[in-house]
């Protein structure tokens, strides 16, 4: 060993000088960029009374070399610079290549003092208790009589437990030797031997938690960690202040999680990421609601960093593995049980000094600030609540699968399937036809690709979890207030609105997305209006928010309104009259400010929202094409009466007189009300009566135009009077106290009781863990649909009521919807059916006639379509699932049963099947000797008799593509709207196409062969289709941008 | 503050008051006449569908097309449009149901019995073999022309039935049987149905002694059919075993002797179709045991019930007898008038419209022939002999029945026989005759009756000949008084011509009667003509 001297580096090969008669200690100091304490911190290293301490002083790249001032401290030191700072841990694992013989290391930061007994003490205490790892007390620089920390405890995912409170008075209660999981990081004694054995500290952890890494693996390898609080050591805690609040916590988190992923054998792995995984997710949950959004990045930050460095953290695994000496199960025996997390947040402890509520008691703002972040509590207990109840409630659609009824068709296509029908320019629908397809196609498969192919998940995440996530929108929709306890009303109020349970009863999808979206919507709109308090106008100064652009309000209101447009086309319609109504409200309260803004940026969205769905939009908007491809068919006259509407009463949820709570809740802002909340609760409230009024028309028949469904036109009013009820909570907190003791004190108190009245009709309605949804559907009375498997491709037709019928569907009249699925039960295709120009319409032409008794063969006429089944619901799903009936007319059923070549089929009660015998498959072989009428349409069909014509191309090469042998002096028959798209090769020659019927795809095949027909897309439709797709990133990217661009303290809804 | 606020409580408050009112006055009221069933043609009574219509369709049951049959089936299709046509004649082929092994038994009046005990399940009590429907027959109809077809021609079977589907509208279709054994005789002339039905109501039944009465029931479908029959009789109703839960295989026939469960003087048939849907004639027959009935009758039973009946032909007389049957199958009390209306009013009076009290599945009998036991020698008869008359069967309370008149004719009339024919509840202005004619054996009279209360109608005939329309001498521009009737006998205007479809047009909705007598012998039958579905009239009970 080579003595070095005070500015000369530190030998690499040779250790240090020791004293002879003491276990050699070596104190090692990382310095790095050290303020002036610095010389204090080395001279208490000098000052120790140890007789066989050595100090060594890495200096990891200081701006300004420390060599000098180490000198002039501790003349006796060794200084080792480095080229980079690699952070506190790699740094001090210098020690481990520049010192031989130590028995001791002790690992300090630049900014600790010791006692001059220190070392001895740590020394002592580590040959008594035969401790591999000693910590001392860390009490505060500047006052020594406040403890900052002695030893940690750590609970299974990594999070400590402190024993002691940080600022707590040391009047030596916590002195006793103890066990810990950690001891305090800024002065650490171990033992040379051990930390050579696990390699020093975790070099991939570059500050915070380095300690936590190097005690947990100390306890892998079986050593003892004791905290010996008889040494006392200042600290200044330098290196937090150094690196800010936010990149410690990140940095943290992510350390925390390497810690897990590395320091745990396999089972005990699975079961920490597991646990860690719970936490984090409900980390997320909390840091939304707080509106934390930086913590939601901490915690995806911890995983993706991590998951980046899997080989990394392979080869440190395996480095524990090589030293573990004790089982995962006994280096829990030491952890704390439970999550030191949660019980921290259930303390209130979670975050002192990172929430922001507590920020704001900081800050100053006193009482209000302390009262509002004990309603983070509350907050946090309602949402538990609410949670409970939603998952109560939808125990057994989350369990056992959501039932494909009404709107919710089953996600049976996988999601390159989808992708395949938005590209292909196909649609299967009907008859078939060229008409662009649905961007739901094309978004729920790129979702799909997402989930892993899982779209049953998906489905039931795009279905029952609009409910909570309306109710999230609902709970940031009046955040701009500032209180709390608006935001919690506006929550109990909108969740526990009949409407989305009612919804879900009748399989109502749009309407849930709808629910989902509305009070985004409604926030959006607020803020686009720039009125207080979503904006600064009218705002009391100080406590205005700031405005923001309202192009990217627009922008993100038409990003909104697209992505409910995506189910509910009517969407872009309703957005206007939204705004409308909210500046008819302003209109109406005598405060009309930033109506026009609002009507402005709905309009910019609708149009946006038109444009990002092109080109599927131009087949709904263009002219021609019905208003019910837009609105939905329109069902008969309604038997919901205006009262009803009232409460929201479409379904089997909602009766009086518990159905009246919302309007009582929301009509206490219209009386005690000042200001921006009278403004703002009397919009919601025209909102709610627009809303109310229109459902009231289209319940009553009045109007013979489509219009939508009666639930989706109330979503809107259901949003108003949430908006309207929080903004009651508002004014109860601070126009009341301006009134005297009377009739608004009773009335805010009947307001409240309302709230909580309201509550339950959903909890009794959360009992039988389907929100009254059908137990079953469809799928299992038409298994032998589904099961037909004589190759002869075919389709069924579905006539019925709007709302029994499984998929969307065309006019037929008489408040009927007519719809056509391939092969079996719906699919998302059939979801969205766009305009029936074209041939479809010859399928209602045709039950027009059998309607008119025009014939009594109409499965005659309807065979060249390729209908071999009429299905006619009439209830949600077949007996024994639903009891409600939703009947055709009779006159239907008699036409259906008076057809000579309709054969009825046994199925249960609620479901009519029909056989049509006079059949033959959608892709048939017609021999030559059967003349095929090229005009007449369908009548062309009534005299032929083609049930016998076989079934060919009966392989499929993949999406549209068929194939097989045809024989010579055949007319391959392809039944489906005629397109110059279809293309026919036999034997590699192309087939000229004929029009059969007068509407069908026919190719007359003179000599036979190996023949292949499918539909060529054109490039330009895939070029379409890009712009598209761009045009949604470009839109998502810039409003996500704007979003993240904003300050998190910001609030807003949006 | 207090402005805006007076103003959004007064504006908001008022809008949803409002509402409320407004929708509270708007309170629908029950609807009492739903239970009603729509009389429409075609469903109500067999009805020619409009020339524009895509395909025609009937449906003609009863009769048998083997030989020495006791309903030898012809079908006679009339083609009235200027169009040629095609039509598609699909036989169904059927048999006799057996007979019950155990004799009928009596009921106590009023109650409702199950002969046999009740069933002991559902399972079907008789079927029938499934027989494979013969391939269709193809034939042209020329414009303006009617043609035969005789089922024997095309199918051997004890049970007959046929499905005629035409490429068009304009088109009627009736049937005649012919009793042809060595001790039947006799034929009648009925249309076929232009529609298949869940019930059908046969008011008038005889399974007396000498008399068979056999309900054919045709299954036009795919699939099968089940049927109950409920038979009413004036000591009650009764439901044979054999007659319940009957089967009828997907597109056959099966004939049913109701008389082999039950003898009664008169009864009433209910035909409840529980699956599928059927069409039901009835053939009653007679053998001369009881020297009032002779013959053979046809006709449908009555798909739906009416509030109103029409009969517009009459007489009683030496040797004619005249019946009224009034059956309520509803489930509630039917008060009936049954108002015959004489020819010149002004000298034949108007007589008190016969008035009927009729429980739920009763029917009541309105025998117009009977002396009135208030005529003396200066009061006259309620329906004085030799008086023609039209009939009007109206529901006072809306509750609505079938009614069927019959006729019998018996020595000292030449031509003998009984007919028995549904009333029309409805008029039209125009009616098809596809059957019948003139010649040295049949005499054809056509009785028109003016539905319309305050205009008269001008009414035009024409037969069709050779393929021409061909307007009958004479019968051109005749007026029926609003209300009024009027007989013509057709072989005064016409020479001989066998087989002569005859249509009649009117300027009005009217009811067209067609009455077929043999000249000697047994042969009698009277029916309601075929009307053209425009322009259609479902006359008003409560009218007048």
């Amino acid at each position: 060993m080579e003595p070095h001297t005070p500015g000369t580096d530190a030998s690499i090969d040779e250790p240090l000088a020791t004293h002879p008669t003491a276990p050699a200690v070596v104190a090692v100091v990382v310095a790095r960029d050290p303020g002036p304490w610095f010389e204090a911190a080395m001279g208490s290293l000098a000052d120790q009374d140890y007789p066989n301490l050595s100090i060594l002083v890495i200096d990891a790249h200081s701006a300004d070399e420390v060599k000098p001032r180490v000198g002039r401290a501790t003349p006796g030191a060794f200084v080792r610079r480095l080229d980079e700072d690699p952070g506190f841990g790699a740094a001090a694992n210098e020690v481990l290549e520049v010192v031989e013989g130590a028995a001791f290391y002790l690992l300090c930061h630049d900014d600790v003092a010791l006692e001059p007994d220190g070392v001895r003490l740590l020394v002592e205490e580590a040959f008594r208790s035969n401790a591999a790892v000693v910590g001392p007390k860390l009490v505060d620089w500047h006052d020594p009589r406040r403890l900052l920390q002695v030893g940690q405890g750590m609970d299974r995912a990594g999070y400590g437990v402190p024993l002691v409170e940080r600022g707590e008075l040391d009047q030596s209660q916590h002195d006793a030797v103890r066990d810990v999981f950690t001891v305090p990081g800024p002065c650490t004694l171990v033992r040379a031997d051990l930390f050579a054995e696990i390699g020093g500290f975790d070099e991939g952890i570059s500050d915070f938690l380095d300690d936590v890494s190097l005690c947990w693996r100390a306890h892998v390898a079986g050593a003892r960690v004791i905290v010996a609080p008889e040494a006392r050591v200042r600290h200044r805690d330098e290196l937090a202040r150094g690196r800010g609040h936010d990149e410690r916590r990140r940095l943290q988190a992510r350390h925390r999680l390497r810690i897990v992923l590395t320091c745990y054998g396999p089972l005990g792995l699975a079961r920490a990421v597991l646990q860690t995984l719970v936490l984090n997710v409900a980390e997320i949950v909390y840091a939304l609601l707080a509106g934390r959004r930086k913590r939601v990045g901490d915690v995806v930050h911890a995983w993706t960093w991590n998951l980046r460095r899997l080989p990394e953290l392979r080869d440190a695994r395996r480095q524990v593995k090589a030293f573990r000496n004790v089982p995962d199960s006994e280096v829990r025996h030491g952890m704390s049980r439970g999550s030191a997390r949660l019980s921290q947040f259930l303390r209130g402890q979670i975050g002192k000094g990172e929430d922001r509520f507590t920020g704001l008691a900081r800050s100053g703002r006193g009482a209000a600030g302390v009262l509002r972040s004990g309603t983070l509590r509350a907050s946090a207990t309602v949402w538990a609540g609410v949670v409970l109840v939603l998952v109560a409630g939808s125990r057994h659609l989350l369990t056992r699968g959501v039932p494909a009824v009404g709107e919710m068709v089953a996600f049976s296509l996988s999601p390159v399937d989808l992708l395949r029908s938005w590209a292909s320019g196909w649609r299967t629908a009907g008859l078939g036809s060229g008409a662009p397809a649905p961007t739901a196609f094309g978004l729920l498969g790129a979702l799909g690709l997402a989930s892993a192919g899982a779209m049953g998940v998906l489905r039931t995440v795009l279905t029952v979890g609009m409910i909570p996530l309306g109710a999230l929108c609902a709970y940031r929709l009046p955040a701009p207030t500032g209180s709390r306890w608006a935001q919690i009303t506006c929550l109990l109020v909108y969740v526990t609105v009949p409407l989305p349970y009612n919804a879900l009863a009748a399989g109502r999808w749009g309407a849930l997305v709808l629910y989902a979206a509305a009070p985004l919507v409604l926030g959006i709109l607020a803020s686009a209006s720039q009125v207080a308090p979503f904006g600064p106008v009218g705002a009391a100064e100080g406590t205005a928010p700031p405005g923001r652009s309202w192009r990217g309000r627009a922008l993100a209101l038409g990003l909104v309104t697209a992505l409910v447009a995506t189910i509910l086309p009517v969407a872009v319609v309703l957005v206007v009259m939204v705004a409308v109504a909210l500046g008819l409200g302003g209109v109406i309260a005598l405060n009309p400010g930033g109506g026009l803004r609002m009507i402005g940026a709905a309009l910019a969205a609708s149009v946006l929202a038109v444009v990002l769905h092109l080109p599927w939009s131009l087949d709904l908007i263009l002219p021609g094409a019905p208003l019910s491809s837009l609105t939905g068919v329109s069902r008969p006259e309604g038997v919901s009466d205006l009262a009803s509407l009232l409460r929201f009463e479409v379904g089997p949820l909602g009766s009086a007189p518990l159905g009246w709570c919302f309007l009582v809740a929301a009509a206490l802002p219209l009386l005690i009300g000042r200001a921006e909340r009278h403004t703002w609760a009397v919009r919601g409230w025209t909102l709610a009566v627009v809303s109310f009024g229109a459902a009231w028309v289209v319940q009553r028949g009045d109007v013979s135009v489509a219009l939508p469904e009666v639930d989706v036109l109330l979503v809107p009013a259901a949003a108003g009077l949430a908006l309207a009820a929080a903004m009651g909570v508002t004014a109860f907190e601070v126009d009341l106290p301006g009134y005297r003791f009377g009739w608004r004190q009773i009335a805010s108190g009947l307001a409240a009781a309302a709230v909580v009245a309201g509550v339950v009709p959903v909890l009794g309605a959360s009992f039988d863990g389907r929100w009254s949804m059908p137990a079953g559907d469809h799928d299992r009375a038409l298994a032998f649909i589904d099961e037909e498997n004589d190759d002869a491709p075919f389709r069924v037709l579905w006539v019925g009521d709007p709302a029994a019928l499984p998929l969307d569907g065309w006019a037929l009249g008489d408040g009927l919807a007519y719809a056509t699925t391939d092969e079996g039960t719906p699919t998302l295709e059939n979801r969205w059916v766009g305009s029936d120009d074209g041939s479809t319409r010859l399928l209602a032409d045709a039950l027009t006639l059998a309607r008119s008794g025009q014939t009594a063969r109409l499965g005659r006429l309807l065979a060249p379509m390729g209908v071999r089944y009429v299905v006619v619901p009439e209830r949600l799903a077949p007996d024994p699932f639903a009891n409600e009936e939703i009947p055709v007319p009779p006159e239907v059923s008699a036409t259906l049963a008076a057809q000579l070549d309709l054969e009825p089929v046994d199925v249960p009660a609620g479901l009519t099947v029909f056989r049509n015998e006079a059949f033959f498959p959608t892709r048939a072989g017609v021999p030559a000797s059967v003349d095929l009428p090229v005009t007449g349409g369908i009548s062309g069909a009534l005299p032929l008799d083609l049930s016998d014509m076989p079934a060919i191309l009966t392989g499929t090469d993949g999406h549209l593509r068929w194939s097989g042998p045809v024989d010579d002096d055949t007319t391959v028959l392809l039944s489906a709207s005629h397109s110059g798209s279809w293309h026919l090769e036999v034997d590699g020659s192309s087939v000229d196409s004929i029009e059969p019927f007068g509407w069908s795809t026919g190719f007359y095949v003179a000599r036979g062969g190996d023949a292949t027909l499918r539909f060529r897309t054109s490039p330009l439709r895939y070029a379409a289709l890009a712009v598209q797709a761009l045009a949604w990133l470009w839109v998502a990217r810039t409003v996500l941008r704007r979003r993240l661009d904003r300050s998190p303290r910001s609030g807003g809804p949006a | 503050m207090r402005s805006s606020r007076l103003t959004s409580l007064v504006l908001l408050g008022g809008l949803l008051a409002g509402g409320l009112v407004l929708d509270a006055a708007d309170e629908p009221t029950p609807d009492t006449t739903s239970s009603t069933p729509a009389v429409r043609a075609g469903i109500a009574m067999p009805a020619a569908k409009p020339a524009s219509t895509l395909s025609s369709t009937w449906y003609c049951a009863g009769g048998t097309a083997s030989e020495g049959g006791m309903a030898d089936h012809v079908l006679l299709i009339a083609n009235p449009s200027d169009e040629p046509r095609r039509a598609t004649i699909t036989p169904l082929l059927g048999s006799f149901a057996e007979p019950p092994s155990a004799p009928e038994d009596t009921a106590e009046p009023g109650a409702t019995t199950t002969t046999a005990g009740a069933p002991t399940s559902t399972a079907p009590t008789s079927t029938t073999t499934t027989l494979p429907p013969p391939e269709p027959t193809i034939v042209d109809l020329p414009a303006q022309s009617g043609i035969d077809v005789a089922l024997s021609d095309l199918v051997d079977a004890p049970v007959a039935s046929a499905i005629v589907e035409v490429d068009g509208g304009e088109i009627a279709v009736e049937h005649q049987i012919t009793d042809e054994r060595e001790d039947g005789g006799g034929r009648a002339t009925a249309p076929c149905s232009s529609t298949a039905a869940s019930e059908w109501s046969f008011p008038w039944g005889i399974t007396a002694r000498g008399a068979r009465e056999l309900l054919v029931f045709m299954n036009p479908f795919p699939d099968d059919a089940t049927v109950d029959i409920l038979l009413a009789t004036d000591e009650g109703t009764r439901e044979p075993r054999r007659l319940q839960n009957l089967v009828v295989r997907g597109r056959t026939s099966l004939g049913v002797f109701i008389d082999d469960d039950t003898r009664r003087d008169h009864l009433s048939a209910q035909v409840v179709v529980g699956r599928g849907r059927l069409v039901v004639d009835r053939i009653q027959t007679f053998n001369g045991t009881d020297p009032t009935y002779e013959g053979i009758t046809l006709g449908l039973g009555a798909p739906t019930a009416a509030e109103v009946w029409i009969f517009p032909d009459g007489n009683v007389d030496e040797g004619i007898t005249e019946q009224v049957v009034v059956y309520n199958a509803s489930e509630e009390v039917a008060e009936i008038d049954v108002v015959v209306r004489l020819d010149d009013p002004d000298t034949n009076g108007v007589p008190e419209p016969f008035e009927l009290t009729i429980a739920p599945n009763r029917f009541s009998i309105v025998n117009l022939h009977d002396p009135d036991p208030g005529a003396g020698p200066d009061v006259p008869e309620r329906i004085p002999k030799g008086v023609g008359h039209s009939i009007v069967v109206e529901s006072l309370n809306g509750v609505p029945v079938s009614a069927e008149r019959v006729v019998t004719r018996s020595e000292p009339n030449t031509n003998l026989g009984v007919s028995a024919t549904l009333g029309a509840p409805l008029a039209a202005p125009t009616w098809y005759f596809p059957g019948g004619g003139v010649s040295s054996e049949r005499e054809t009279y056509l009785t028109i009756f003016n539905a319309s209360a305050d205009a008269i109608a001008s009414v035009d005939l024409t037969a069709l000949v050779g393929g021409e329309a061909v307007p009958v001498e004479g019968l051109q521009g005749i007026e029926v008084p609003a209300g009024g009737r009027l007989a013509i006998k057709l072989s005064d205007h016409v020479g001989d011509g066998d087989d002569l479809p005859v249509v009649v047009s009117a300027s009005g909705p009217v009811v067209v009667e067609r009455g077929l007598y043999r000249v000697a012998g047994r042969g009698t039958s009277l029916s309601m003509g075929i009307p053209l579905a425009v322009d259609v009239l479902v006359p008003d009970p409560l009218s007048g």
